[in-house]
């Protein structure tokens, strides 16, 4: 600094706010800095706490994507054999991605079967049959789907249920059956079976004996009234032959 | 409260010191900042940025003596102006640069009082104001000033003539000097 300056200077810096021609109150001019002050501390104190809450949201999410990273990373390793380890997370988190991508195409492609024009779809319906081959019998409507390429993802007609027989089984009596006393007695229905072959027992059926609160179920009923009629015809042949042997015995008898 | 108590203070973000600072040279510091801006509004906008910064920044601030203070906040109040000149002062180069001999111009300014001194000053153009405050006031070199105005050397150097020009036809015209 030259001399020149600094007598210039000490001249000026000498000089007070009214010699330079300026009013000016200090208290005035002191609670201007003041609000100047609050003002950068609010400044101040606002990007702390929205620093802190967005700090806050990357360490969730961060925590968040390294639980489902740890979740994904188990089943790779073991379908890897436990050979080869991800170079990086990043990879790790692609091919954990990727094999999951996989597997929900390959379960897509198992359900997914493209109904073409020709295709269609028969319902069958449970039906009482005498042969075993008749059992698998079609009610006999076939029912076109509609003639598009698009997927369809359920294409899988319900399943044939097997025939429900509401009704009890006639109750036929063995040679060693114990008699039905009472009306409340429940008839035995073992003797009976229905299956792809049928057998009736030739036993005779006692008509006095049956329960007589079945019957306006039985005669509803297709399947009973054949098997009443079936049972009636036996006995019947059975009663010819009997009275047939007894005749022949008696001439027997006589000779 | 003295200077060093009321720095203690601010130090600890305390008002009654901060405003014991600020009372003390609050003054002195809007007449350097009029020097250097001509509105005085802009000028005391100047000085309390100033203020608050030197208030921010207090940690920075060690205190070694008398005078240590007003040199500290007296660099922070000229650096505000400055900042706020950069931003709308174009200093226009001009030709020709007057020799004027400087033990004739301290003579001359010796002799003048210094209100009058201060209305010449601030009546100079922006440019010319700057330069000359920052060479024949505060005694920086023409390179310092180049490279805190982010000018030549030249330009400095043509400023301060223009200004110095300015200035004797002022003072020769208003019959402060003879």
């Amino acid at each position: 600094m030259n001399n020149k300056g600094e007598i210039l200077k000490d001249r000026l810096d000498s000089l007070s706010a009214l010699d330079a021609g300026i009013v000016y109150s200090r208290e005035t001019s002191w609670d201007k800095l003041a609000d100047k002050m609050e003002q950068k501390k609010k400044h101040v104190i606002w990007p702390y706490y929205t620093g802190m809450a967005a700090a806050l949201l990357i360490v969730i999410v961060f925590l968040k994507i390294n639980l489902q990273q740890q979740k994904n990373q188990i089943p790779v390793v073991q379908t890897q054999s436990g050979t080869k380890q991800p170079t990086n997370p990043a990879s790790a988190i692609i091919e954990t991605f990727q094999n999951q991508a996989n597997e929900a195409r390959e379960v897509n492609d198992a359900h997914i079967k493209t109904a073409s024009s020709n295709t269609k779809k028969s319902v069958s319906s449970p039906k009482a049959a005498l042969n075993g081959s008749d059992v698998n019998s079609n009610i006999g409507f076939e029912e076109p789907i509609i003639n598009c390429a698009l997927p369809i993802k359920e294409n899988f007609p319900p399943a044939p249920e097997e025939p429900k027989f509401s009704m009890r089984l006639k109750h036929i009596d063995h040679l060693n059956d114990t008699p039905i006393s009472s009306q409340w007695q429940t008839p035995k229905a073992g003797n009976v079976r229905y299956n792809s072959n049928w057998v009736v027992h030739t036993n005779v059926l006692k008509e006095q004996e049956e329960n007589e609160a079945f019957k306006p179920r039985k005669e509803n009923n297709s399947f009973f009234n054949f098997v009443s009629a079936h049972n009636k015809h036996a006995a019947q042949q059975e009663e010819e032959s009997n009275t047939n042997n007894n005749l022949s015995f008696q001439i027997l008898q006589i000779k | 409260m003295n200077e060093l108590s009321a720095i203690t203070l601010a130090k600890k973000n305390d008002r009654k010191g901060q405003q014991w600072v600020f009372y003390t040279h609050g003054e002195q510091m809007l007449v350097i900042a009029l020097r250097y801006v001509r509105d005085v509004q802009v000028a005391e906008e100047m000085m309390q940025n100033g203020f608050l910064k030197f208030f921010q920044q207090i940690e920075r601030f060690e205190y070694s003596g008398t005078g240590s203070l007003v040199a500290w906040l007296k660099k922070i109040v000229i650096n505000e102006c400055l900042m706020h000149l950069r931003k709308k002062t174009i200093f226009i180069v001009e030709n020709g640069i007057d020799s004027v001999d400087e033990v004739e111009e301290n003579n001359i300014f010796a002799r003048i009082d210094a209100r009058d001194i201060m209305n010449m000053i601030v009546a100079l153009p922006d440019g010319y104001r700057t330069v000359f405050n920052l060479y024949a006031v505060e005694g920086f070199g023409h390179k310092e000033i180049s490279e805190m105005l982010g000018i030549s050397e030249g330009t400095s150097k043509s400023q301060l003539s223009k200004a110095k020009n300015m200035l004797r036809e002022k003072i020769k015209k208003e019959h402060l000097y003879e």
